[in-house]
């Protein structure tokens, strides 16, 4: 009877991994495809065609340019909000003044504001204010952190204990010390997860950039989702576009499965569950 | 003499350092804060307010100089009347009321499964959560992929199972592709909350139970549901917002070439947000589109503080003391 049921587990996980993970492998196929071909064939591809890769890294822009263009948007809107957003978290946590409260329900608040509302507005000014077409709105957005990352480190700081900060508090240390040296070095749970969730979102970022950015500035997000066409134009390759979504998928991918055991924990550890 | 003065000293100064203690933490409370603050005024408050503004105007992108003018609630009026702009709407409320359900059934589901004591759980973890860092450009070629209608996998499976293989997924069942892409790649992180709200449970509880004669069923309605309703309100709030605000997804999966801001997405997937930018990219038309996004807003505010209120009824309160 426990046997029974503990393969009925297995077997259940297993189909449902097989689900999650399907998308993937099947991507991965039809990127091995003879690049005209679109997705039909055989479903293993042979013979495997992998020059299709060599054709996504530089058969019609240079990968690499927007590689680097991805990289430098991901850190100037991810390192800066990381940082801010656990400074406005501990604030929310442990310093008492008045307005805390009023403000961070504004700031809970500003995550139900939907997209179009506020961005229409933003464009308008970012045009006036000739920053249309520069990185300058990764860094404004880097700089002004985010509610959900904020909230992240309130929890986690405000079940942090206290008797460090009434040391600290003897010693003399201000609140920028007690922070600087107390706090943000104990945060490696926090911080790989909001690491990883803001640099992923970041990464994969495409309306932003679509809507703001030349083509030189472009990230890889609404470069490749140009596609890549056949010399004359005709046909998407299907294929060497899908070899380089993957491509693309590659970096956050690594990032994730190298921290992933540190994620899991801190998703505990910040008793983010509600 | 000497014992009444030093009460006395110590009243007069005592005052003054606490004024002056709660004035630097109010200093340092607004200092922390001000990042955020600047971002807040600058890319929340400042635009909300413009926004409003335009709603009003008959802005486009040239008009500002030469006869920009207030409509009053002109734009209002033209969306009340606007069918397509309701059609949107309601597509968002199908999306928001299918989805949310799904994530919350498939990512309970998934941490339940996790939290039965497997073998090589973080395997399993990772396999179910990886999708969440792929990429949405990524997702949506690969989904693109899938549902191919010449030797797409869903077609094949269909085929294989004497079902229509030639479906055309991207333009006649477009929302349900669409919602099969957020399912995917949506489940992970809340799988890994639900996860943690599961860890919170005493175990005592269940052995209690089980002495008592409760089977799994029993145990389930009595114990994890009811300790997880606040992890399951977290989720459901995060979700519908989430689901209301759904806008590249839709725009990525749309059939043929990619163009513009949308404009080949088929009419079944214009959520609120691209009818919107649509009206503003598209047609240039800054006042309506501002307009039906303040639409879009309230409606917003009206659910999430309607599933909230809702709270009262379902969500166990004494939490703090079982949670973690």
């Amino acid at each position: 009877m426990r046997l029974a049921t503990e393969a009925v587990l297995y077997a259940l996980v297993l189909v449902l991994a097989a689900i999650f993970v399907v998308p993937l492998v099947w991507g991965f196929f039809s990127s091995l495809r003879e690049m005209h071909q679109g997705v039909s064939g055989p479903v293993i591809p042979k013979p495997a065609h992998w020059d299709n890769y060599r054709f996504a890294w530089s058969g019609q822009f240079a990968f690499t340019h927007y590689l680097w263009n991805t990289v430098v948007l991901t850190f100037i809107a991810t390192v800066p909000a990381v940082l801010t957003s656990a400074l406005a978290g501990y604030a929310f946590a442990r310093i008492r003044a008045r307005g805390r409260n009023t403000f961070f329900i504004l700031m809970l608040g500003t995550t139900f504001i939907p997209f179009a509302i506020t961005f229409i507005p933003f464009f308008w000014v970012i045009v006036k204010l000739n920053m249309y077409s520069t990185r300058w709105p990764w860094l404004i957005w880097g700089i002004s952190g985010s509610a959900f990352l904020i909230f992240l480190f309130r929890q986690f700081y405000a079940s942090f204990p206290t008797d460090l900060d009434d040391a600290a508090a003897m010693d003399g240390c201000g609140h920028l010390r007690t922070f600087l040296q107390i706090y943000l070095p104990n945060s490696g749970a926090p911080l790989v997860v909001a690491f990883i969730w803001l640099g992923t979102g970041w990464w994969g970022e495409y309306i932003l950039a679509q809507l703001l950015l030349p083509d030189q500035l472009l990230p890889l997000g609404p470069k490749i989702a140009q596609g890549y066409y056949s010399a004359g134009q005709e046909i998407t390759l299907v294929p060497v576009t899908l070899a380089a979504a993957l491509l693309f998928t590659v970096p956050p991918v690594l990032a994730f499965l190298v921290l992933q055991k540190k994620l899991t924990r801190g998703i505990v550890t910040t008793g983010l569950k509600g | 003499m000497g014992t009444v003065e030093t009460p006395l000293v110590a009243t007069a100064v005592k005052p003054v350092r606490r004024a002056s203690r709660r004035r630097r933490e109010t200093l340092a409370f607004y200092g922390f804060l001000s990042p955020w603050l600047f971002g807040f005024i600058a890319l929340t408050s400042v635009p909300l307010v413009l926004g409003f503004a335009m709603s009003l105007s008959n802005l486009t992108p040239v008009n500002l100089h030469t006869n920009l003018q207030y409509v009053g609630s002109k734009n209002y009026v033209r969306a009340y009347h606007d069918h397509e702009m309701w059609y949107s709407m309601q597509r968002t409320a199908i999306l928001m009321v299918t989805i949310v359900p799904l994530w919350i059934v498939t990512q309970l589901g998934l941490a339940m499964l996790l939290n039965a004591g497997i073998k090589f759980l973080g395997l399993w973890r990772t396999l179910f959560y990886v999708a969440v860092v792929v990429p949405v450009v990524a997702k949506a070629f690969i989904w693109k992929a899938i549902t191919d209608q010449d030797g797409g996998l869903l077609n094949r499976i269909l085929g294989a199972l004497g079902g229509n293989s030639h479906a055309n997924w991207l333009l006649d069942h477009s929302t349900a592709t669409l919602i099969m892409l957020l399912l995917w790649g949506g489940a992970g992180t809340g799988m890994l909350i639900f996860l943690a709200g599961l860890k919170g449970i005493p175990e005592e509880l269940y052995e209690v139970a089980r002495v008592d004669g409760a089977n799994a069923v029993r145990r389930f309605v009595s114990i994890t549901l009811p300790l997880l309703t606040p992890v399951i309100m977290f989720q459901l709030v995060w979700g519908l917002v989430g689901a209301a605000n759904v806008f590249v997804e839709p725009i990525l999966l749309s059939p043929g070439l990619q163009s513009g801001l949308g404009s080949t997405v088929p009419t079944d997937n214009i959520t609120f947000n691209i009818y919107a930018l649509q009206r503003i990219f598209g047609d240039g038309d800054f006042g309506y589109g501002a307009a039906i996004a303040w639409i879009f807003v309230a409606f917003i505010l009206v659910v999430t503080a309607l599933v909230f209120l809702s709270g009262r009824f379902w969500v166990f309160q004494a939490k703090e003391q079982y949670g973690k």
